[in-house]
């Protein structure tokens, strides 16, 4: 679902950042700004309400 | 965002009746849909990106033809919906986000494509929304977008906005076509092409169920609809049939691309 070549695509939504994907915790997280967001059920929330961190 | 935000007005109204739009007709079919797809003319080597997919409809007519979709939207029910019925249908080229349609979390130009259908009229900030999808898309991409219009005529307008916001708290306002033009210019685009000659064709009685309308809201929008002035019968083809009230809305239909 969250390929590498995805991840080349995605960006924060609020600081437009680079991000990566915290495998563990199944986390994105933004390169630039710090902020963490949830994938739940297989599905990224790239809501910035729902981030953590910043 | 505050409790009150269109976008949380937005999740709560579709969370709650993410299969209602699911097995809506006037959602599911519609030529707008055909429209869509035959002026963003769709290549095997487009990237597209569907902006408040609902449950999916546009997305799966562009992951017939498009290398890969991405279908997303801020309700997480109907992203999931969405998911369901494109694993039904077999599709392999889509993913699916939680998304605002105002914050899209993409870098720059890297869409060759971007749809909305039948969505904007509940967005907080359109200008927010086009500013992002000129930002997302790459200088050759083109956006196509469907939404439920309005009259130009001001008391027209009026009475329908109002009977939209009393019928559904999450909807925002339906831009007339001049109203477009000019939100579509000041984000960059050119617009190419405007079509205001479809219409979408609805039935009270479902249009309430749709919506999942309590009681005095039903019966308050069916009093306007009883009372209807002749020029709103006449502008928004409002009929009585069998006891139900038969109309339809303006549709606008664009092609932009970016200045």
């Amino acid at each position: 679902m969250i390929d590498k070549e995805f991840l080349e695509i995605l960006a924060c939504p609020a600081c437009k950042g680079e991000v990566r994907l915290d495998e563990p915790d199944e986390r994105i997280v933004c390169q630039a700004c710090g902020r963490r967001y949830p994938v739940r059920d297989g599905i990224p929330v790239m809501l910035i309400d729902e981030a953590e961190g910043k | 965002m505050s409790e009150t935000s269109p976008e949380k007005a937005s999740q709560r109204q579709f969370g709650r009746q993410a299969s209602c739009y699911a097995a809506s007709r006037p959602h599911a079919t519609g030529t707008s849909l055909g429209v869509m797809v035959d002026w963003a003319k769709p290549t095997p080597a487009d990237r597209v990106l569907d902006v408040a997919s609902g449950t999916g409809f546009i997305a799966f007519a562009f992951a017939e033809v498009a290398a890969e979709v991405v279908a997303t939207d801020i309700t997480m029910n109907m992203v999931q919906e969405a998911r369901r019925l494109g694993v039904e249908r077999g599709f392999r080229n889509i993913r699916f986000l939680q998304v605002p349609a105002e914050a899209l979390p993409f870098r720059d130009a890297s869409f060759d494509i971007a749809t909305c259908r039948i969505a904007p009229h509940h967005f907080a900030s359109v200008p927010a929304f086009l500013r992002e999808i000129r930002r997302i898309l790459r200088p050759t991409g083109r956006f196509i977008l469907t939404d439920t219009s309005s009259s130009e005529e001001p008391d027209l307008n009026t009475w329908h906005q109002e009977l939209e916001r009393i019928r559904d708290p999450s909807h925002v306002r339906n831009y007339t076509p001049a109203q477009w033009q000019r939100l579509i210019e000041d984000a960059g685009f050119t617009l190419e092409e405007l079509a205001t000659s479809h219409r979408t064709e609805l039935v009270f009685s479902d249009w309430v169920r749709t919506s999942g309308s309590p009681p005095e809201v039903v019966a308050e929008v069916h009093r306007r609809f009883s009372e209807a002035s002749p020029a709103v019968r006449d502008a928004f083809e409002i009929r009585e049939v069998d006891g139900d009230f038969h109309f339809s809305w303006m549709l606008v239909i664009l092609l932009a691309r970016p200045a």
